[in-house]
Parts: C-alpha cells; structure tokens; sequence
C-alpha cells in the first residue's frame, strides 16, 4: 500500500531534500561531531585524566542519583495522571491536563526560582526541614527537586494521547469479565502501555541528565558535592579546560544518542505490534 | 486531544457504574504518587547530604570566579597547615560570579567564608544580616589579600589600534564586556571609564556619561559574568576588545587561547578591591568561627600574597609587590571613593533600578 504513496523523485523533491539535509548536517551532525572531535583534540590522555577527576566522578553520581529518583517519580506521576485525565470524569481533570503544561510552559530557571521560594533556607518549609539537618536547597534533594519539576510532565504529555486513542474499551472488557479496577489497571491497561512507557520514560531520562537550568539556580556550585554533569561542564569550560568540558559533553551526547536508538527500537517495536494486530483479527 | 474525549464521554455515559469506580481508583493513585514523591525526598537526602549542621571541621568557601586557582592553592595550604596541627578539616569550595555567589548565600547557601569580587556585594550579605553592618571597619586593611584593576585584551597585533578608554566608544571597535547590571568587573569598568573621562583636559560628567553610553549602549556581548564574557572573547572569538579584571586578562593570555591576544594597558584605571568576610550567621550555625578565622589569616600571609602575585593579583604588602612590580604595568590608579564619595554613591547613580546603566541599557531595545 504504501508504494502507491510514493512517486519517483523529481528536480524540486531532490532540491528540497538537499536543503534538509544540509540543515540537520549544519545544525545537529556537525556540532555534534565537532563535541568528539574537541574531546579528543589532544589525544586520549587528557580524556582519561578528565574521567579520572574525582569532581567528574561525583558529578556523574549526582546526575545519576537525580535521573534516578526523578525517572521512576515522574513515570509513576505521568500514569497516574494519564489515567485521571484519560480514564475518569473527576471534575478536575481538565484543570490537570492544563496543568501539566505549566512545567513545559515555564523557563527551567523560573522552576528554580520558584524552588527558592518554596522550599529555601528562609521559607518556613525548608526552615523547618533545614533545622531537622534535611537541607533541601544547596544540596542534593534540591537538585532532584528541579530535576523533577521540569521534567514532571514528560511521560504524562507522551501517555495522554495514546491512552485517549486506545479507549477504555479493553479495560471496560475486563470489568464486565469481573476484574477489580485494580486487576484491570494491572492486567489490561498496564501491559498494553508498557512499550509506550519506556518510551516515555527514556525521553525523561534525557531531560533528567541534561537539565541545566533550574539546577544552576539551586545547586550553590560546590565542587565534588553539588555540581551535576551539565553544570560542571560549563564550569571547566569556563575554566579554559576545554577537553574537560568536551569529554564531559560528548559523554552527555552518548547517553543522549543511546536513549534516541532505544526509542527508535520502540517506536519499531510498537509499529511491529501494532501491524500484527491489524493482521490478527 | 479534547474533540476525542466527547466521543469516550458517550461511552462513559453507557457504563455509569464503571466510570465511578474508575473515578475511586484513580484517588488512590493520586496518593501512590504522592507516596512516591515523598519516597523520592527521601531517598534523596540519604544519598548525599550537604547539611547544616555539619561538624565542625568543614568549612565551605565561596568565591567569585577569577579568585579560583588563588583559592584551590590556599585551600591546599589551609588543609596541610591543619593537619600539621593536628586537625582533620575538610574544606569545600563554590565558583561563581561575584553576584551570584552572593545571592546564593542570601538565599541559603551555607558559605562560612566569602571571597567576592566587590566590597558591596559583602554589604548585600550585610544587608541580609548575614554578616556583622561593621565588617569592613572589622576587617581595616585586611580585606582581599590583593587588589586588582581594569584593562583591554586585544586580538593579537592591537589592529583595531585600541589605547585608552576613548577607543571603546568608536563605532568601528566591537567591544565584549561583562554586564555592570550582574557583574563585579563590569560596574568598575563602567567606573573607571567615567573617572578617566573625568580625569581628561576639559573632562566633565557630560563627557563620562557620552563614554559610558557609547561604551555600554553598542557592546556586541554583555555577558552575565566576567569570566563568561573572557570566554565569549577568546573561545568564541567575538569582538575586538575584551574589557575585564587585570588578573583575567593575564590568565587568558596564560591558557594557551585558541587566538593570540595583546593587553593594552589605559592611561589610567581605578583600584579592584575584592574583599574577604567570615560569614557570621553560618560561622556561628555551624561552630566553625575558629577555623573561619584561622583561614582568613591565612590569605593574609606573604605566602599567600605570593600566590596572588602567581595568578596575577597586586598583593597589598608592600614587600610583595615591590618584588614582582614589574610584572604589573605602571598605572595611574585611582579609587572609587575619591572619584564617587562612596561605593552606596555611585551605586544609587548608576546602577540602581532606573539609574543610567538602565536609561542606557533601555536605548539599546
């Protein structure tokens, strides 16, 4: 069927496919490229030294440790609201769904801001929580604060389409066969997300790892304790240690490019089932 | 995504009984999230901590960004000196803009010793009552153990043929400076600008407002912090002339930047006095006076001066500057002081919300 779609190309296909491509090469292949190329200007001894740095390493372990918690709390929040948006007649839930626009819409640096205001030293919260040695501002639960803030949304906005397409029409099934809602969120729903979800949830971990913004602002910067990967990249490069900073860089760039082969494998993946079950039947 | 849900709506209407449970189940998911967020805090602050109260052998300095490799060396110093002593500290270290840096600490960060590029931005800690109203008279003669002062960095071979301070207002020269609204650097370039233009035959304040104006009004860059607009200068290799702290200037000539470059030296600047304070309220939070106190004195140290002179500070003994004076040009230097009545002056005319930075800044739009 779809060769039918598709004609031979003629002059103004092949002029405009020429100019695409030399927009993606100018904007994305080419500093992309020059990243590697600068990390490894000065030979791999300089890369080696730079992963050895003790601030590289803790830098690494508080990206991981906000990915790490902010993945798993934006993928369980992302469901539940998919669900209440997609699947129930709460009242609210076009107040959520307008809602969950708010940390797409805000500039990152406004999410930290917005954490001083809330949760900073001089706010009765984070007074209260600072006085019980808990800090929140300064220190590594600010950082997976606003790491969660601006990435809060990712796996809702990715969910609340598809689960409208699908329809409750499984889950109603389900319930008419006995399931508990429970039982049916579980056994039907879930499942039938799971490839979606860890799309979603791979597009999270990328924002998780490269947000630079909101942490800037409640980070305080100190060395071998609050400085993400992101944020220490722009210090060594500030400090004239351009490898440091394109080693660093081209790390980011890595995981980004695995996350983006993950999706597309899913993205092949759902296509694949999606065609079988157009099959099927 | 709303036009598809009036189709699922008249499903729901078929299945009243359904859609009520759904609705109970989805409360009890609002409060698995709610539980997960919690779960996450604490995780959080099991993982690493940078809590106050720490104990008392840790002390956390912050410091403006050129002071860095003058503060990683006195840190070096600082650690061995203690252990020499007997006791196991530990010091962290924060970089940043001047301004920031200061903000952070108002905001919370719990910084025992500032390092900062102006006197006033410890007068914001002061203002936040952070730090003692009286601790410059505290500190008399023993603030930042070294001065500094403002000058250009050119490309190599000075095309642009840039001397004084009267070139950076000529159309045809492509200033990059720090913005005095964020910068330390940038409002005492913006001062000394104004002081020399004052300082000329027939110099008048007409004369330094038309400078400053041309200078700030046609920038190409205005970079949040001085060592942003060093790397807008020299890494990306915009402009003609870099307008920045002597110490940075000499630094990037050190770093091996991808482009040659020159420093001209003005006929006259004005003194950077960057200052030193112990933070009260977090010394004192966090028991840490003594070791506070036993840091400072040891930036005082000719010792230490040395390792100012290394990274291209003035030290302010006498000795140490008479034995690396020829390492630093021959400037008529003159104070803001002198030239403003006051820094809290000079502010309130120019930098304030609505004073002539602003005016100045507002034309550019």
């Amino acid at each position: 069927m779809h060769t039918l779609a598709r004609r031979r190309p003629n002059g103004a296909a092949w002029a405009i496919v020429s100019v695409a491509v030399a927009i993606v090469a100018t904007l994305v292949a080419v500093p992309v490229g020059a990243v590697f190329v600068y990390a490894f200007s000065r030979g791999f001894d300089p890369v080696l030294r730079t992963l050895a740095r003790a601030d590289v390493h803790s830098a690494m372990g508080l990206s991981a440790l906000a990915a790490a918690v902010s993945v798993p709390f934006v993928t369980v929040f992302g469901v539940a609201a998919a669900w209440v948006v997609t699947r129930t007649e709460l009242p609210s839930r076009r107040a959520l769904a307008a809602i969950l626009n708010v940390p797409f819409a805000i500039p990152p640096v406004v999410a930290g801001l917005l954490l001083v205001l809330v949760v900073g030293p001089h706010t009765p919260l984070g007074y209260w929580l600072a006085a019980r040695g808990f800090p929140v501002l300064f220190a590594a639960p600010g950082i997976i604060l606003a790491t969660s803030l601006v990435s809060l949304s990712v796996v809702a906005k990715d969910l609340i389409p598809l689960m409208e397409a699908l329809g409750p029409a499984e889950e109603l099934a389900a319930r008419s066969l006995g399931a508990t809602p429970f039982q049916a969120f579980v056994r039907v729903t879930l499942p039938g997300l799971s490839l979606p979800l860890l799309h979603a949830t791979v597009g999270a971990l990328a924002r998780a790892l490269g947000e630079f913004g909101s942490v800037s602002v409640v980070s305080g910067r100190i060395r071998g304790e609050t400085m993400t990967v992101p944020l220490l990249i722009e210090a060594l490069y500030g400090e004239y240690d351009q490898t440091g900073a394109f080693v660093l860089a081209a790390l980011l760039a890595l995981v980004a490019i695995a996350s983006l082969a993950v999706k597309k494998a899913v993205e092949a993946a759902v296509a694949r089932t999606v065609n079988a079950e157009e099959v099927s039947p | 995504m709303f036009a598809e849900r009036s189709g699922r709506s008249e499903q729901s209407a078929a299945f009243p009984r359904f859609h009520a449970a759904m609705s109970r189940h989805s409360f009890s998911l609002c409060h698995a999230g709610a539980v997960a967020l919690l779960g996450a805090l604490t995780l959080g602050g099991c993982g690493k901590s940078t809590g106050s109260p720490r104990p008392e052998s840790a002390l956390l300095v912050a410091a403006y960004d050129p002071a860095r490799t003058l503060v990683l060396e006195a840190n070096k110093r600082f650690l061995s000196d203690e252990l020499a002593a007997g006791r196991t500290v530990t010091v962290r270290e924060s970089f940043g803009g001047s301004g920031k840096q200061a903000r952070a600490v108002v905001d919370g960060l719990g910084a025992d010793v500032v390092l900062l590029g102006l006197a006033d931005d410890v007068n914001a800690l002061a203002d936040a009552k952070l730090v003692k109203p009286d601790w410059a008279k505290a500190r008399e003669g023993k603030g930042a153990p070294y001065t500094s002062t403002i000058v250009f960095v050119v490309r190599a071979g000075n095309p642009k043929n840039v001397r004084d301070w009267s070139d950076l207002a000529r159309s045809d020269v492509a200033l990059v400076a720090p913005n005095p609204k964020s910068s330390s650097a940038a409002k005492l370039s913006y001062l000394a600008a104004w002081g020399w233009a004052l300082r000329q035959p027939n110099g008048s304040e007409i004369a330094a407002e038309s400078l400053v104006r041309a200078m700030y009004g046609k920038a190409v860059v205005l970079d949040a912090t001085a060592r942003g607009a060093s790397t807008t200068f020299l890494q990306n290799g915009i402009g003609d002339v870099l307008v920045t702290w002597e110490n940075e200037a000499y630094l990037a000539r050190d770093e091996r930047a991808r482009a040659p470059i020159e420093i001209v030296t003005p006929s006259a600047s004005i003194v950077a006095e960057p200052a030193v304070a112990i933070v009260d309220a977090n010394v004192d939070h966090h028991g840490t006076r003594a070791l506070a106190e036993r840091y400072v004195a040891l930036l005082e140290t000719n010792e230490m001066q040395e390792a100012a002179a290394r990274a291209h500070f003035r030290p302010r003994n006498a000795e140490v500057l008479a034995a690396h004076q020829r390492e630093f040009a021959a400037v008529p230097l003159f104070t803001v002081e002198e030239t403003f009545g006051s820094w809290s002056a000079a502010k309130a005319k120019h930098f304030a919300d609505g004073g002539l930075l602003d005016r100045i800044l507002e034309a550019r739009r």
